[in-house]
């Protein structure tokens, strides 16, 4: 067990040593061969040291490789699988099962992960010459995607010139279509243009992209802006429907369970009925005593136009009468979904029929009275 | 101030559209909604939803939506301006007696009205009588709604009133207001005069039906405020 844990904790160390530099992050095993190959005199010493580190860093990553590949064995044996087609899945799992921790921190918690290969090929040639134009801004890659966008933004701008010297305006189908995509967070921009970018250039960058995609001509450029897109996901079409069922006595029904705040609502659809509504068993709507919790109840089938068509069956708990109408109208509208055709359920959506309220009494803070409010000023 | 107003829009897409500067950002103030900025706020009405065109329901139905209000639904009775009286009548969160105390209000207005219309001889009398409580309140609301109203504004150790032309969202809040407080004034001498809040409220209705009353003075005071400070109109720019 000392052994293993050892083993993990050196594996772990040896692989998280090339994410801190950056330098390192331009080497790759291409390069270094071709250098050692063609040997030249003019090698400046800038050049020299890079040689070295990158020599240095292949070695550390084979032994890391050696390393990560013993340690996986060794798991594969502990666990008493076949190593031969043990991954790291399997590794993450043996270790959270034979070194459990109850740390609350992610990264405190013992791991094993395969050593990082870097793919990025070297920025510039054995002389110690960049091959981007734009190498020693430091952010090449960024730059360069700003400068192909304004590239595109005056293009544009000629297309439209174009148009108009005909005497003509442009179309709706000139622009792209923005409403089926959105923009690709940080994150996903860094990962499209393989370079870590800061925040400012990053806005910058969103700013120019957006001028462009907002561009009255924009859609000759749309396969240069999709990369930079991604599509939005719909609600209502991901959105999975509960089944429609048959009772004992032939009929169908529809059940669906959901909550608001600490309410907890289920809620029984009826098909071919007339409109009678039962809740908690022996109650009908005068259950609540306020009207506002009434037409709550009634908003889902008003708004399908189901209001004398169906039965409703409703037990709720939990919480307050609001609370609980809240609760039982989501669950209502969820239960509907499948009695009524697509167009309804987009409506529904768009009505906000279809969303938990996720809204909540705020907590109390220490030093206030409540949420916000401070206590009563007092001198001493 | 106009960068308050810009948390309203304070989606990073909308703020890349604006075009806004950093710097300027940091003085945006933070929503405190647990809903993030993307949410869009519901359409749930249906005849509010038969009124959006093709482009913005497509639109809509690739965002993300709030979930509809606990004040909101699809009742043909449903009145947004109602639910909003409700809300400035209400105190301490007891909106269950606020909605009783305004349906009385309703239902005196209702019986003077009808008292008044089989108290009226002839035909053409009755037609201008209006029954409907609700139509009362509408346009006693219209008529208690400012155009102007005015802001401090400092200049050379003065402040000066400077007349300013508001929005419709604020003139309907200044409306009912006013509407409440004066309902309201004399409320601690009921004993006294024995009238209950929804006496004077449905009392009031009536009289700003009819473009008269407390709340229709008030709001031509402000106006006539307005007319006598309208030499510092310029300030609000200059």
């Amino acid at each position: 067990m000392n052994s293993l844990a050892s083993n993990v904790l050196r594996c772990s160390m040896r692989v998280s040593l090339p994410h801190g530099k950056q330098a390192v992050a331009y080497m790759s095993k291409s390069i270094t061969d071709n250098v050692s190959i063609r040997k030249r005199k003019t090698i400046s010493k800038a050049m020299r040291s890079y040689i070295d580190r990158v020599k240095q860093f292949e070695e550390g990553t084979v032994q890391a490789k050696e390393e990560y590949e013993t340690g996986r064995r060794f798991l594969a044996n502990i666990m008493g699988e076949d190593p031969a087609t043990f991954s790291a899945e399997d590794v993450n799992r043996a270790i959270e099962y034979l070194l459990p921790s109850g740390l609350f921190e992610k990264t405190a918690r013992p791991e094993m992960l395969p050593p990082v290969e870097y793919k990025q090929s070297a920025k510039f040639d054995n002389t110690g010459r960049p091959f981007h134009f734009l190498f020693y801004t430091g952010f090449p890659h960024t730059y360069e995607l700003q400068h192909e966008t304004v590239k595109r933004i005056n293009k544009a701008d000629a297309l439209l010139d174009l148009i108009h010297k005909k005497g003509h305006t442009p179309e709706k189908e000139h622009q792209m279509d923005l409403v089926s995509t959105e923009w690709k967070n940080k994150k996903e921009i860094q990962e499209t243009i393989n370079e870590c970018m800061k925040d400012s250039h990053f806005e910058r960058t969103m700013e120019t992209l957006e001028s462009l995609a907002r561009h009255p001509m924009s859609a000759s450029f749309s396969s240069f802006l999709t990369n930079y897109r991604k599509p939005v996901i719909k609600q209502v079409a991901e959105m999975k429907l509960p089944s429609i069922q048959l009772d004992a006595d032939g009929r169908s029904f529809v059940e669906a369970t959901r909550r608001r705040k600490h309410a907890v609502a289920t809620v029984v659809i009826r098909t071919s009925g007339t409109g009678k509504i039962t809740i908690n068993g022996e109650h009908d709507i005068l259950y609540f005593k306020d009207v506002q919790a009434r037409e709550q109840i009634l908003y889902p089938l008003q708004f399908t136009g189901m209001l004398e068509k169906v039965d409703l069956d409703i037990t709720v708990e939990g919480n307050g009468s609001s609370a609980q109408a809240g609760a039982a109208r989501y669950a209502t509208a969820v239960a509907l979904t499948p009695l009524v055709n697509e167009d309804k359920r987009n409506e529904m959506q768009i009505a906000g029929l279809l969303n938990y309220d996720r809204r909540e009494a705020e907590r109390k803070k220490t030093g206030k009275r409540g949420a916000r409010r401070s206590y009563t000023w007092l001198k001493r | 101030m106009p960068l308050m107003r810009l948390q309203v829009c304070a989606s990073l897409s909308t703020l890349y559209n604006v075009g806004i500067h950093n710097s300027l950002r940091v003085l945006l103030v933070k929503s405190y909604s647990v809903y993030p900025p993307t949410f869009i706020k519901p359409v749930y009405h249906p005849e509010e939803i038969k009124k959006l065109s093709a482009e913005e329901f497509r639109v809509r139905l690739h965002k993300n939506v709030r979930a509809a209000e606990s004040n909101q639904n699809a009742s043909v009775f449903h009145d947004p301006l109602y639910e909003k009286l409700v809300n400035h009548v209400m105190k301490g969160g007891k909106k269950l007696l606020a909605r009783q105390i305004i349906e009385e209000a309703f239902l005196k207005v209702k019986s003077t009205q009808v008292r008044k219309y089989h108290l009226a001889k002839d035909e053409e009398n009755r037609k201008n009588i209006l029954t409907d409580p609700r139509e009362i309140f509408h346009k006693a609301l219209q008529n208690c709604k400012p155009v102007l109203d005015v802001t401090p504004v400092k200049r050379g150790g003065v402040v000066y009133k400077v007349p300013v032309a508001i929005n419709d969202r604020r003139a309907t809040s200044l409306a009912f207001k006013w509407l409440v407080a004066t309902s309201r004034e004399h409320e601690p001498r009921r004993q006294h005069t024995g009238e209950y809040f929804s006496d004077r409220l449905a009392k009031e209705l009536l009289d700003a039906s009819e473009n008269t009353g407390k709340t229709v003075k008030k709001k031509i005071e402000l106006h006539k405020l307005c007319e006598a400070n309208k030499a510092y109109a310029h300030y609000r720019w200059t």
